[in-house]
């Protein structure tokens, strides 16, 4: 191809087209009982599609890792019962169409039973696939609430933003007697379903949201969203990001004087690396952290400890790491229990017994967890507030814990 | 009307911002008919160098703005000695130079991702970074004085370069007809090593802008690569002053199409903008004139 020799606007367009490229990045039931490792110990596959590269490689990859220490310590804890899990990861790229490659290897290849996956276009584009596939797919790390009955085998372990967001909505309104409230979220499912629940929640509790604005993924500048949400003057203003853009918003926001309360959730609040590039201007911004393990227990920190010593830095996203690193339990759990009935590890089989028992108990880190009829689990909410950006979330401080009840 | 202004305001810092990556990727593109999107690896490796010498191993802000006009630098110079030259040799196709340039720049991304990890880095800001003032309407900090102050000094630096320097002459002749400048004495593979210098030193500075606004991570500078040769189209591929208008445009487009929309369809207008010009006017804004490499 002689671009001087093609036409001008052919070759515009190919120009741009090229660039893009780069950008790119069958029924049944699967899975069956583990397979004999010759010392009498059955081997199970769990199926892992994580981000493992593009931009969100730096949560996906510390997720896998962290499902990695629970994988040997779930297997060195169950090693008398006479089985062992053992971890096949794929990559997703966090986007739908990678992400069901990942779930159709992983399903028809790797022949696991079930997958643990994360991010809201994700589990919501594997949704219907796992059904086809008849695989088990836990959601461990996405928080749209469109996930609730999204498919007839997903079930939420992570709680979604319809839990913590809705929480936080409702608390603005109500007790800090916030009337006017702005939104700027990203665009992508997670963010407009939060968005929509925080809406619904707010104005439920008789507030009045009065803008919302939207922010490409990884954008370097939020100025012009800022300016068009503080021309309505409102009262607080909810941020619900992604990650790179999150610091877009935050410096934004302070550059602009706003005075009012800033809030957003744990996945903004408690990223090391949004906190680290937002400096000061991530001072004063309440956020809606998830109970269940906190940061400060110290089974936590000593996985946190384990994890830097594995990878010589903090974890970029530790509330979901807690998440993480429990599911392994349950799954180990899962498979202790059909063993004890003598039934296969099946998708189908797995999905009726978390349908029938419900909780899991004994998870290391978060105690116990329960599904609820629709297939999602319910947390309190523990509001903090970042009074040093530069210090460990663990030290936020609590302003208040909103009961689920 | 604030808000116009405000939106008007914003619209030219970021549009600045695109402007001053797409200058240095015109003036490669111009003289060297290259279509340079390893331009985009440039970015990252000197905001990381930035990030590193400065931030992580705290060498202070000068080491840190050298090491990274170093290696990016470095980089420039590198592509075109290992990838371009021997590709010119061969007279290998525009279509292989720009699988080429992408390979670089995929390839590149991953060795980062390798050293440095896919964990954002961050460049903590102080409080001269972190200070703005109102002015009238307008809401000024002291990254949009970097921007302009940037902008103005990479514009006058690559003008006065062109017109006034025997380089930057070799420049304009060789873009122009390199076969003819060969013939006027001119060495045409030191000038391409000399134009991928210049340009490639000219995107360290929009690199270490991001820098100090934003999380480094090895997928950083794409959005801007596709706007900046968005402004590349739009302001007439090759075009030194092309790339600015280009950049510019974009810019404002982006922002004041959220007055009345939401900001969601900032990013359709803009390509809404992009088809137009691809139809109506190829040549774009300042009809630049592309060559082949």
């Amino acid at each position: 191809m002689n671009l001087a020799k093609m036409p001008r606007r052919l070759a515009a367009l190919a120009l741009v087209a090229g660039l893009g490229l780069t950008a790119c990045g069958g029924g049944g039931d699967s899975g069956g009982s583990g397979s004999g490792n010759g010392a009498g110990t059955e081997t199970y596959p769990l199926g892992v599609a994580m981000a493992l590269s593009g931009a969100n490689a730096a949560l996906g990859q510390d997720f896998v890792k962290f499902m990695e220490f629970a994988v040997e310590d779930a297997n060195k804890a169950h090693a008398s019962d006479g089985f062992e899990i053992k971890m096949v990861s794929e990559d997703t790229q966090a986007t739908a169409e990678v992400g069901l490659n990942a779930l159709n290897k992983l399903a028809t290849v790797e022949k696991v039973p079930a997958v643990f996956t994360a991010w809201s276009a994700v589990v919501k584009a594997m949704a219907p696939a796992s059904e086809d596939l008849g695989v088990a797919l836990f959601n461990v790390g996405a928080n749209s609430p469109e996930l609730e009955g999204a498919g007839a085998n997903l079930r939420n372990f992570f709680p979604l933003s319809s839990v913590n967001v809705r929480a936080l909505g409702t608390y603005m309104a109500k007790e800090k007697g916030a009337k006017k409230a702005a939104i700027i979220r990203v665009n992508n499912a997670s963010g407009e379903g939060a968005a929509d629940v925080y809406k619904k929640a707010f104005e439920a509790a008789g507030g009045k949201v009065v803008a919302t604005e939207t922010i490409e993924q990884d954008a370097v500048d939020a100025s012009s969203q800022v300016s068009k949400v503080l021309a309505q003057h409102p009262d607080t203003i909810h941020v619900q990001p992604l990650l790179g853009e999150a610091v877009a918003i935050f410096k934004a926001l302070d550059d602009q004087g706003y005075t009012g309360q800033v809030t957003t959730y744990s996945g903004a609040g408690e990223a090391v690396a949004v906190r680290q590039a937002s400096g000061a201007s991530m001072n004063g911004v309440t956020y809606a952290a998830l109970s269940g393990a906190k940061a400060d227990d110290p089974k936590v920190t000593a996985l946190v400890d384990r994890f830097k010593a594995a990878q010589g830095r903090e974890p970029a996203g530790l509330s979901y790491d807690v998440y993480m690193y429990d599911s392994v339990f349950m799954y180990a759990d899962i498979i202790k229990q059909l063993r004890d009935k003598k039934q296969d590890v099946t998708g189908k089989n797995i999905l009726a017994l978390v349908d029938d028992v419900k909780t899991f108990k004994n998870l290391p880190l978060e105690g116990s967890t329960t599904f609820t009829d629709s297939g999602t689990v319910i947390k309190d909410t523990i509001i903090k507030r970042i009074d040093d950006s530069s210090a460990n979330p663990a030290a936020d401080p609590e302003v208040v814990t909103l009961s689920a009840k | 009307m604030d808000l116009l202004l405000s939106l008007a305001k914003n619209g030219v810092i970021i549009g600045l911002l695109y402007g001053l990556f797409a200058y240095g990727m015109s003036l490669i593109i111009a003289t060297s008919g290259v279509l340079h999107f390893a331009h985009g690896l440039t970015l990252v490796g000197s905001a990381y160098s930035f990030w590193f010498f400065f931030q992580e191993k705290e060498l202070g802000v000068f080491v840190g703005v050298l090491a990274a006009l170093a290696v990016g630098g470095l980089i420039g110079v590198l592509v075109e000695l290992v990838i371009y030259r021997p590709l010119r040799r061969i007279h290998a196709t525009d279509m292989v130079f720009l699988v080429a340039s992408l390979s670089v720049l995929t390839l590149g991304q991953a060795a980062i991702v390798f050293i440095f990890g896919t964990d954002p880095k961050s460049v903590r800001p102080n409080e001269f970074l972190r200070w703005s003032a109102d002015v009238g309407p307008f809401n000024i900090r002291t990254w949009d004085l970097l921007i302009l102050g940037a902008s103005a000094l990479a514009f006058a630096a690559l003008y006065l370069l062109q017109r006034r320097t025997a380089v930057g002459l070799s420049f304009r002749a060789v873009g122009d007809n390199p076969q003819r400048a060969e013939t006027l004495g001119i060495k045409l593979q030191h000038t391409y090593v000399w134009v991928f210098l210049a340009g490639s030193l000219v995107a360290v500075l929009p690199a270490m802008l991001l820098a100090v606004q934003n999380p480094v991570t090895p997928s950083m500078g794409f959005d801007l690569l596709v706007k900046a040769v968005i402004a590349l189209v739009i302001g007439g591929i090759g075009s030194m002053p092309g790339a600015l208008l280009g950049g510019i445009l974009i810019g404002l487009v982006e922002s004041l199409a959220t007055y009345k929309l939401p900001t969601e369809w900032a990013e359709f207008t803009l390509y809404a903008l992009l088809f137009i010009f691809v139809i109506v006017r190829p040549n774009g804004l300042t009809k630049g004139a592309l060559r082949t490499a």
